[in-house]
Formats: C-alpha cells, sequence, structure tokens
C-alpha cells in the first residue's frame, strides 16, 4: 500500500521535471535491515469495569536477500557476418534484491553444446576479443566508443535494470572465419558484489554507474541474529551454467553467422573459325568467347569488392577490347554483349600476366554478376 | 521474544495513565512472538517447521503469535486483542479473528468487508487490503491462558 503510493508520487515528480518519463522500477520487496514490529494491544474489563490497556511488542530485523536475474533481450540469433567485428548481444541485469548492490560482469564463449536459441543446433565457434559495455550514453543500442566498456555495476538500486551489451568478433581464434550458418553462443554471468568504485550514470537506473573494481558478497552462513542483518542468496539457478542461491545468475545469446553464399561458373562457345563454318569449330585461328557468372545466392550477405580474375589460357590470345561487364546470362553459356557497360582493357586486362580481371563494388543475395571476353586460339 | 509482565501499580507507574484500575492485585502476561515458516521433507511429506526469524527475506511466511495468562485472581471479561499489521508484512490468509481494512475504525470477518476503488464504488476487500487484525475473547477464568495467531508474509 505504502510502496505504491511513493512511486505514484515519485513518478509524478518526474514528469514535472523532465519531459519524457522514465519508468522507475519499484523496490524489491521490503529493504533489508528493516525493522519488523509487531505491537499488540489488549483491552479488558474485570467486573465490567475496562482496565488499562497492555502491550506487547516482538521485533525483528529484515534480511538482505540477494537475488539477481539476468536475461538476454535478443529474441532470436543475432545475424553476423564472418569477421564482422564489434556484433552486439544484449542483456539486462536486474537487482531482484532487496538492497542496493554491485554486480561484477563476466562474458564468455561457450565450449559447444546446444545453443541458447534453437536446442538442436549446437554451438560451433568462438567469438574473439569478447567485451562487455554498459548503456550509459541514453541512446538505446550499442554505440562503440560512447556506451562504457565496464565489468561493474556499481550499486544498482533494488528493482533497477541496467543494459549490458556482450560485444565480439566474429573470428573465431584457432580456426579464422567461421562458415554459412555456425553458431557462437555466449554467456553474461552477473555476481552479487559491493565495494565497487562509481563511474559514468548507466541509462535507466538512478544512482547506479557502470564502476569498477568490487568483489563478490558471502552468504552469511551460520545461524545468526534475530535482530542483523544478515545475507541470503536467493537467485534462480541457470540451466548448468549456474547454480542456485550462489550470488550470481547468468544469461545466454547466439550469433548467427550468414555468410555471402557466392557461386562462381564459367562458360565458353566459339563463336568463329577461320573457315567461317556454320557451326564455328574450335580450331586454331578461331575466336572463343569466355562467360563468367557470379552468383550470391538467396539467404545470402551482401558480398562487397567482389574480384573476379581469370588467366587467359597460354594457347590462347585476348581479343583487345572485347571484356563486357554485367550482360544478361543466358543458358547454357551466353552472356550477352548488351545491357550492361564495356569494360576497358585499362581497367580489365593485364597484358604481362595475360589475366582478365574486375571488381564488382557488391553483389546482394540473388543478384548475378557477369563478365564476358573473347580469346583465339593459337 | 519480548515477556511483558504488567503489575497493575507498577503499569500505573511507568504509563502514567489516568484512570485508576478497579482491582490492584494481580498481573496480565501478554506475550509476543514470531515464527518464520519454513517448509521441511520429514518422511516424504512436506511439512511446516517454525524457526526463530533469524534470517528472514522478503516472500517469507511469518506465524506471529500472541499468547495471553490471567494470572489474576479474578476473571476478565471482554479481553480484546488488537493488533495492527507491521507496514513490511502482508496477510496470507484469514483466521478466526476479525479484520479492519479502515484502519481500525470498524472490524469484521474479512468476507464482510469493502474497500473503495478509485474509479468510484467499492469491492470486496482481499487479504492484502488488511491493516489490522482482532480477537475477542469473552471470558479468561483466573489462571488461564491461551494463544492468537495469524500469518503473513513479509513484502
Amino acid at each position: 500500500m505504502t510502496r505504491i503510493k511513493r512511486l505514484v508520487a515519485g513518478t509524478s515528480a518526474l514528469a514535472l521535471m523532465t519531459a519524457p518519463m522514465i519508468a522507475i522500477a519499484a523496490p524489491v520487496g521490503t529493504a533489508a535491515n528493516t525493522d519488523i514490529t509487531n505491537t499488540v494491544s489488549v483491552n479488558y474489563q474485570v467486573g465490567g469495569v475496562a482496565q488499562t490497556q497492555v502491550q506487547a511488542t516482538d521485533t525483528f530485523k529484515v534480511d538482505r536477500k540477494v537475488n539477481v536475474t539476468v536475461a538476454t533481450t535478443d529474441a532470436a540469433p543475432v545475424a553476423v557476418t564472418p569477421g564482422q567485428t564489434n556484433a552486439v548481444t544484449t542483456f539486462t541485469v536486474t537487482n531482484n534484491s532487496n538492497a542496493t548492490l554491485d554486480f561484477l560482469l563476466a562474458a564468455t564463449n561457450q565450449t559447444g553444446g546446444a545453443s541458447n536459441f534453437n536446442g538442436a543446433v549446437n554451438d560451433s565457434f568462438d567469438t574473439s576479443n569478447i567485451r562487455i559495455y554498459v548503456e550509459t550514453n541514453g541512446t538505446p543500442g550499442f554505440q562503440l566508443g560512447s556506451d562504457a566498456s565496464v565489468s561493474t555495476i556499481a550499486s544498482l538500486a533494488s528493482g533497477d535494470v541496467a543494459t549490458v551489451y556482450v560485444v565480439s568478433n566474429m573470428t573465431d581464434p584457432s580456426t579464422g572465419l567461421p562458415a554459412d550458418n555456425a553458431i557462437a553462443t555466449v554467456l553474461l554471468t552477473a555476481t552479487a558484489a559491493s565495494g565497487a568504485l562509481v563511474g559514468a550514470p548507466i541509462t535507466g537506473a538512478p544512482g547506479a554507474t557502470a564502476g569498477s573494481g568490487g568483489s563478490a558478497i558471502a552468504q552469511d552462513s551460520a545461524a545468526n541474529g534475530k535482530n542483523t542483518m544478515e545475507t541470503v542468496f536467493a537467485d534462480a539457478a541457470y540451466l548448468t551454467y549456474d547454480a542456485q542461491y550462489n550470488g550470481k545468475h547468468a544469461a545466454r545469446s547466439d550469433y548467427k553467422v550468414t555468410a555471402a553464399r557466392l557461386s562462381v561458373n564459367k562458360y565458353s562457345r566459339v563463336i568463329s573459325d577461320p573457315v567461317g563454318s556454320a557451326s564455328p569449330r574450335a580450331i586454331p585461328g578461331a575466336v572463343v568467347e569466355y562467360c563468367i557468372v557470379v552468383t550470391n545466392a538467396s539467404g545470402g550477405s551482401t558480398a562487397t569488392t567482389v574480384a573476379v580474375t581469370d588467366q587467359v589460357p597460354a594457347t590462347m590470345t585476348y581479343l583487345p577490347n572485347s571484356v563486357y561487364l554485367n550482360g544478361a546470362f543466358t543458358a547454357p553459356d551466353t552472356c550477352a554483349g548488351t545491357g550492361g557497360t564495356a569494360g576497358t582493357d585499362a581497367a580489365n586486362y593485364t597484358a604481362g600476366t595475360t589475366t582478365v580481371s574486375n571488381t564488382f563494388t557488391s553483389i546482394a543475395s540473388t543478384e548475378t554478376r557477369t563478365l564476358r571476353f573473347q580469346a583465339t586460339i593459337k | 521474544m519480548l515477556l511483558v509482565r504488567f503489575h497493575i501499580f507498577s503499569l500505573a507507574c511507568s504509563l502514567a495513565l489516568a484512570s485508576a484500575p478497579a482491582f490492584a492485585q494481580e498481573p496480565i502476561e501478554l506475550k509476543g512472538d514470531v515464527k518464520v515458516v519454513r517448509i521441511a521433507e520429514q518422511g516424504g511429506k512436506r511439512v511446516e517447521t517454525y524457526a526463530e526469524p533469524t534470517q528472514v527475506v522478503p516472500g517469507d511466511r511469518l506465524k506471529f503469535t500472541t499468547s495471553y495468562r490471567n494470572g489474576s485472581g479474578q476473571a476478565v471479561q471482554n479481553f480484546v486483542i488488537t493488533n495492527p499489521l507491521p507496514k513490511a508484512v502482508v496477510l496470507t490468509e484469514v483466521g478466526n479473528f476479525e479484520v479492519s481494512v479502515d484502519g481500525g475504525k470498524s472490524f469484521g470477518k474479512l468476507a464482510s468487508r469493502t474497500v473503495a476503488i478509485p474509479e468510484g464504488g467499492t469491492r470486496a476487500a482481499t487479504v492484502a487490503d488488511v491493516e489490522q487484525v482482532r480477537w475477542t475473547v469473552a471470558s479468561i477464568a483466573p489462571g488461564a491462558s491461551g494463544s492468537v495467531t495469524y500469518f503473513a508474509s513479509v513484502r
């Protein structure tokens, strides 16, 4: 009852101060160290005459209940590309204790085993340079260089929530670039602590800061005083990664690799021979047209800076100014000489190595690029 | 545990109350006590046990007991025990007591209580609305004793 009244008052006071109303979480439960005093009063009569009221009281102290909840706010694996840097998974750390506490944060790669979002698919690579950031700059989402890179939350009040980003690079430290559809699962653990130093204010959690230092707190084990405050761990377990009642909690999220799904095919056809056949034959002096087709299949990431090189065989002679780019491909073997752009020998042919080349700026999913050139058989 | 033993004239002195008692020989004893309810396994069954409230955290269920004894030589009547609930607890179940949801102005069984709602009108009161509980013992013979109990949980 009282708590609700206080909350309403607090919210309206805030509304006066700042235009966008910030939702302030209510504290969880009766604050630690609160005395609960039960007082009874007795009125009675003797011989029909009211006697003086008597009272009795009993007091005990509410202990510190440590309960932290870590959760991911990702709804599905975070889509990444091989080698991507600073890929972001997002978590929340909620202080469900009845006291303000510090929390130590730790992020690790899961080693194999079922992934977070799809138990039928296993974690198959590790990320590198795994880091932890806390939302401090007020702009939703992760901003590199602006949100604080820390591993401690200092002074998170009861009921309050901090947004935490686990950021890493999509290159496996031992196996390099991950394959298409590979999954990397990361685990964020928060441990209740004390003694942290303050840092930048955390967005959405008044009084909390992206701190430093601090050390894990321990549970009071032995029997103890009715009128002293003890620490009691009440946190939940998280699968096999975190035990119940240890002052910690954890959650996971996944990265899922979507590589570019590039394929390249090369076709050739004889388009003329020196004897003027109606059906040209591959004889010395015949002109052969090559058609190179690069395709990014459906579901792939956009590939950029796609360099195609093709060395003209030693038995053939490149036909100057015959490069044509991005004419439509017609099965079974033909790149059109219209609808695209003509290449130049300056840009597309290196005489010293007899190499035809072109760099396509980008190829999105389901798109196709072609390169056509001609050469004569020596 | 706090044991309060009231001798009538020491009470009169210490509390400096004006009204003179009708009799002046014997005490009424009152004792308030609280235990925290723990669930334990005993012989494969889950049973409730009552422990000293050394470790109490939000959500714990508490058993508040008031014991009384008529140490006087005379019967007492209309023995009314009024117990405002501490603000940090909420009643968890009704019992053999009357409740007040209006700060002690009126008492009755919970089912008969209503509370005003902000939109206008009233609704039936729930255990969460209870602010005070009250027991009435019609008569206690000389030397007789008893106890009353309610259960509440820490907010």
